[in-house]
């Protein structure tokens, strides 16, 4: 770890100032992220700006929105009754999420800027595009048993961390930041951007942005939702493949379908083709697989990920399953 | 008889969970210099040049120590082929190339990452497979990458093959292990008042880290001091020395107290695996299930340099027909070098691997010859004088029919008849079971003693208290609580009356390494004739005080064509019931309950007998299903416990420990050893219960979900193909 120095701010304003003005300084929150990634030298902040006085860690109601405060800790959103009520995809993926300790430090915009979990970008010694643009992808033709069967490119072939992003993505959630050029709200679908050839850009944010909060909008078929995690071990392990889905189901019939991938691609992969082909549709298991085979069509195995098409598929239907027969 | 049998709790247990307890890097105390490796990352290559000039200039940077500074520049447990700072050659991603020593450990590593390293990077082996063609690159210029090729022979394979009414194949792979103990490497070194080189860190065996260490330095060994601070588990682990000798040479080189420790990251790099092994086997039996023939051929990969990797062979190669005697044996067993990480020691030394196929295959012949595998198992289990694969008979004591019989007994009461719940549910459960036999204590001629001094205080008409001077490693396992009770047990004293010295290689005498499931049996049986023979001096008006070394039965060689010798002077048996729930849409496999039933001879304390139970089954499910170590083109791309996968609270069964007590005619007490057992079995039964629960045989570990799916997809594809019965 390079040394470096360390700064409390007292309000967002003082905070993006902080920031703004080092382009090399990096905000902490609860440090379960950052800190690894010092250790293992894939970053080198000058100045780390402790963000954990600038603002509370609420989860407010009002109406049909929830508005989750950036600060909040994981463990916070994930015990809330209105959250577990209404929006439970959000509250399992959550508590499918790291471990304990981890969801009672690990801040919710922390979470939200999480990067990929990939060996090579780990490694400072592999080569990476991520890490450094241009050096070359090593996972493409190397050990690529957890990367990307969807939105993946010539330069990176990663995987999205965060179970939290993939919820966040199905519930069409809306992420509040704070800026140098003040305030700004963003889709999540914009906020997460496709490696491309520029994999070294993750999100829309830009330099000394910071998120202050979080906001999801009720509807029936995020109150029926659910997250489905396949993982190698039974708790504290990122997912080979997840899905979070809800849909709205009345008299049988599917009204409305919400269904993100997770472990599938550089970004939470969203799949509106099959949403659209489930509305209208009936509650049946013919129709989630037909969904999932939807939902999958476009997916491309490197290797050792080919499995996660037909594990992606299988896990899709199981989604489907959990939240038909639950409404 | 109160002092063995009982559970006294750990006298060391307290201080371990409150955090009081002092390990290896709890030993670093202010203006110690600091030191700090240079690893090459890279799996081959000639080093060209080091410049350190850089690094020298930093701040903080007292001194860049490289292979030159090294009087004898090799080391190793069986062979001493492993370098401990590079010369011009690199073999392995976490060979060392240069250590550096600063005031600070942010100097030492700000001074590592400046060391200059110019390299030509050189052809890559890493399939130990390859390693047998001709025309592949050579890890070790001066010799073969094929390490050791033991065979056995006994009786006629062909002909029993020809004459069979069933005869199957299969294919089987292993991965690397890691051992993760739970704290990684760590040491401080430097020389006392007496100009002795004094290294206090964590191992597996006092004296033979002294052997090494003095001979890197060239010094008389009694000028080496090694002692053990609270060891955070080995299991085989820190047998080989990792970060020890280099702490070590920082301390000798620049005559001022040095500390060191690894990064979890550096540790997983930097010390050796469970190795991996591919088995194609070849079995073979009669209609009335009578096991006529093993065929079977094993190619482990032994990494970079010779570690134990020779033993390991052996011992898988005298395993590949598992708890079974077969008229027949056809073995041939081979461990390369490439450039991989280092394959030794880990819990089980090569029996888990060996067993893993062996179990699966009596299994697959029974279902081939359409009985039940328990029948096939009981028609072929070791009894008492069975003649082993290596011709003569096995030692007394053969344990296998009864931890067999008992395990179905208790695997009745405890597991629930399966559920198959067809094809409605996605989640199937199965029950398996298998055997296993596994040798307590050094194989293969190995020279094997365990030395105990004891020392008594004594009045004209009692013997008031002890010292018990034995030289062994507590690794957690609570072997001195176990010494202890021995050591009272024999002269009739209440624990507290028991001094144990222990953990320094000055003071106490060398009892060999706490491994191979060895340090009840020949620690215990050194401490209890040691007490006995110092209290009958005691009673003769004698010096109350003896040393005496205890050597078992002997052991000897296997010649390398036919497998004939003595390997073992004793065996440890056990039996296992699993039961497994299956998620055939994800390929998920959960171990729901085991029963684990084990011959320990006499279970010296039995709270610590059945943890080591426990413990060893949370490695055996790491090992059959989540560790799944990533070594590729010589690189490894699991170094951090985020990417491998332990398994945690949540992954474990229900565990039903089973002690069965068949005494041993050597153990003191009739004790014999049992640490390792539970690992040796457990794969083939996950195995098993995962056919029973969905049809699918997965041949190789650790079982991942895409194995599991893959696994599921064939047997499904080839339901209809039964083997065929030949007249």
């Amino acid at each position: 770890m390079k040394p470096f120095r360390y700064a409390r701010a007292r309000d967002p304003q003082e905070a993006v100032q902080m920031v703004a003005v080092d382009a090399a300084a990096s905000f902490v929150a609860g440090g379960t992220t950052v800190l690894d990634l010092m250790k293992d030298d894939v970053e080198r902040p000058s100045l780390l700006v402790d963000i954990n006085g600038v603002a509370g860690r609420a989860i407010v109601r009002a109406g049909d929105e929830i508005a989750i405060a950036a600060l909040a800790r994981m463990s916070d959103v994930a015990d809330d009754p209105e959250i577990a009520k209404h929006a439970p995809m959000v509250a399992n993926a959550l508590l499918q999420s790291a471990s304990p300790q981890l969801r009672n430090m690990a801040s919710i915009g922390g979470n939200l800027m999480q990067r990929t979990r990939c060996s090579y970008f780990r490694d400072i010694v592999a080569p990476c595009n991520k890490r450094r643009r241009g050096d070359g992808c090593s996972a493409i033709g190397g050990e690529n048993r957890r990367h990307a069967i969807f939105g993946g490119s010539e330069s990176c072939i990663c995987v999205h961390a965060s179970d939290l992003a993939v919820a966040l993505a199905a519930a069409d959630a809306t992420i509040h930041t704070n800026g140098p050029g003040g305030t700004r709200a963003i889709q999540v679908s914009d906020f997460y951007l496709l490696p491309r050839d520029t994999p070294n850009v993750e999100t829309a944010l830009h330099h000394a942005e910071l998120i202050s909060s979080v906001t999801l909008s009720l509807d029936p078929a995020l109150a029926n939702s659910t997250y489905v995690k396949v993982r190698d071990r039974a708790q504290y392990e990122f997912a080979l493949v997840s899905v979070a889905a809800g849909m709205e189901i009345v008299g049988g019939t599917i009204r409305a379908a919400r269904i993100a991938l997770g472990g599938v691609a550089p970004i939470p992969w969203r799949v509106p083709e099959a949403e659209a082909a489930l509305v209208g549709r009936p509650a049946t298991a013919a129709s989630y697989r037909e969904a999932a085979e939807i939902a999958l069509a476009g997916a491309r195995g490197c290797g050792g990920n080919d499995f996660k098409v037909a594990l992606a598929a299988n896990a899709v239907v199981r989604a489907l399953e959990q939240i038909g027969s639950a409404a | 008889m109160t002092k063995i049998g009982t559970s006294i709790p750990r006298p060391d247990a307290h201080d371990k969970v409150t955090g009081a307890a002092l390990y290896p890097a709890d030993l670093i105390r202010e203006g110690m210099l600091h030191a700090k490796a240079v690893f090459a990352h890279r799996p081959s290559a000639r080093i060209l040049r080091i410049d350190a000039s850089t690094a020298l200039a930093m701040p903080g940077v007292r001194a860049v120590l490289t292979a030159a500074d090294v009087p004898y520049n090799r080391f190793g447990l069986i062979e001493t082929d492993q370098p401990l700072l590079c010369e011009d050659r690199v073999r392995f991603s976490g060979d060392r190339v240069a250590l550096v020593v600063a005031q600070t450990p942010e100097a030492a590593a700000a001074g590592a990452s400046a060391v200059k390293v110019e390299y030509e990077d050189l052809p890559v082996l890493t399939d130990p497979r390859d390693a047998l063609e001709p025309d592949v690159p050579r890890v070790h210029e001066d010799r073969s990458n094929v390490l050791l090729h033991q065979k056995i022979r006994k009786g006629d394979v062909d002909a029993a093959f020809a004459s069979a009414d069933v005869v199957i194949e299969g294919e089987f792979s292993t991965g690397w292990q890691e051992h993760a103990y739970l704290q990684p490497d760590a040491g401080i070194a430097y020389w006392d008042e007496q100009e002795r080189l004094v290294l206090e860190t964590a191992g597996q065996w006092l004296h033979e880290d002294r052997r090494q260490i003095a001979a890197m330095f060239e010094m008389p060994e009694e000028r080496v001091v090694i002692r053990y601070a609270k060891i955070g588990g080995a299991f085989g682990g820190r047998e080989d020395l990792s970060l020890p000798p280099l702490v070590a040479l920082a301390a000798w080189k620049l005559k001022v107290p040095v500390a060191m420790q690894w990064s979890r990251e550096e540790s997983i790099v930097g010390h050796h695996k469970r190795h991996p092994f591919f088995i194609t086997s070849k079995w073979a039996a009669k209609r009335d299930g009578t096991i006529l023939a093993a065929q079977t051929r094993l190619v482990a990969d032994g990494g970079a340099y010779a570690s134990t990797s020779a033993e390991v062979l052996k011992c898988a190669t005298i395993f590949a027909t598992g708890p079974y005697e077969i008229a027949n044996v056809a073995t041939d067993g081979i461990v390369c070098y490439t450039n991989n990480v280092p394959s030794g020691a880990f819990r089980g030394f090569g029996a888990p691997q060996a067993h893993f196929a062996a179990e699966s295959m009596v299994t697959r012949l029974a279902h081939a010859l359409g009985l039940d595998p328990v029948d096939v198992r009981r028609k072929n289990l070791y009894r008492e004088g069975s003649i082993e694969s290596t011709g003569l008979p096995l030692p007394a004591g053969v344990g296998a029919r009864e931890v067999f019989e008992r395990c179905l007994e208790e695997a009745r009461e405890v597991l629930p008849v399966p559920l198959h719940n067809g094809a409605v549910s996605p989640l199937r459960r199965g029950i398996g079971i298998a055997c296993g036999i596994k040798n307590v204590g050094y194989s293969f001629g190995f020279p094997e003693q365990a030395t105990a001094t004891v020392e008594l205080e004594v009045t004209p008409v009692s013997i008031r208290s002890a010292n018990v001077r034995i030289g062994t490693a507590d690794v957690g396992q609570g072997a001195h609580l176990v010494l202890r009770q021995i050591a009272a047990e024999a002269l009739d004293l209440d624990l507290e009356r028991v001094r144990m010295i222990t953990d320094d290689s000055s003071e106490a005498p060398n009892a060999g390494s706490a491994s191979a499931s060895r340090m009840t049996l020949m620690g215990g049986r050194a401490v209890k004739d040691a007490c006995d023979q110092a209290r009958r001096q005691w009673l003769a008006g004698e010096e109350p005080s003896a040393t005496v070394q205890y050597r078992p039965p002997r052991t000897t060689p296997l010649d390398l064509e036919t497998g004939e010798g003595t390997p073992n002077y004793c065996y440890g048996y056990v039996a296992q019931a699993a039961e497994v729930e299956v998620d055939v849409r994800t390929g998920l496999v959960r171990v729901v309950r085991v029963v684990s039933v084990h011959d320990v001879g006499r279970a010296i304390n039995r709270r610590q007998v059945e943890g080591q139970i426990e413990g060893c089954l949370a490695q055996a499910i790491g090992f059959a299903l989540t560790e799944n170590f990533i070594c590729r083109d010589g690189k490894v791309l699991t170094p951090y416990l985020s990417t491998y996968l332990l398994p945690t609270a949540l992954d474990m069964p229900e565990i039903h420990p089973v002690i069965v007590e068949g005494a041993d005619p050597n153990g003191p007490y009739g004790a014999r050893g049992m640490a390792e057992m539970a690992l040796v079995p457990f794969a083939g039964a996950v195995a098993a219960a995962v056919h029973d629960a969905t049809g699918a045989w997965v041949s190789d570990l650790p079982m991942t979900p895409e194995r599991v799916l893959h696994a599921i997809k064939e047997s499904t594809k080839n339901r209809l193909v039964t083997p065929a019965m030949s007249s």
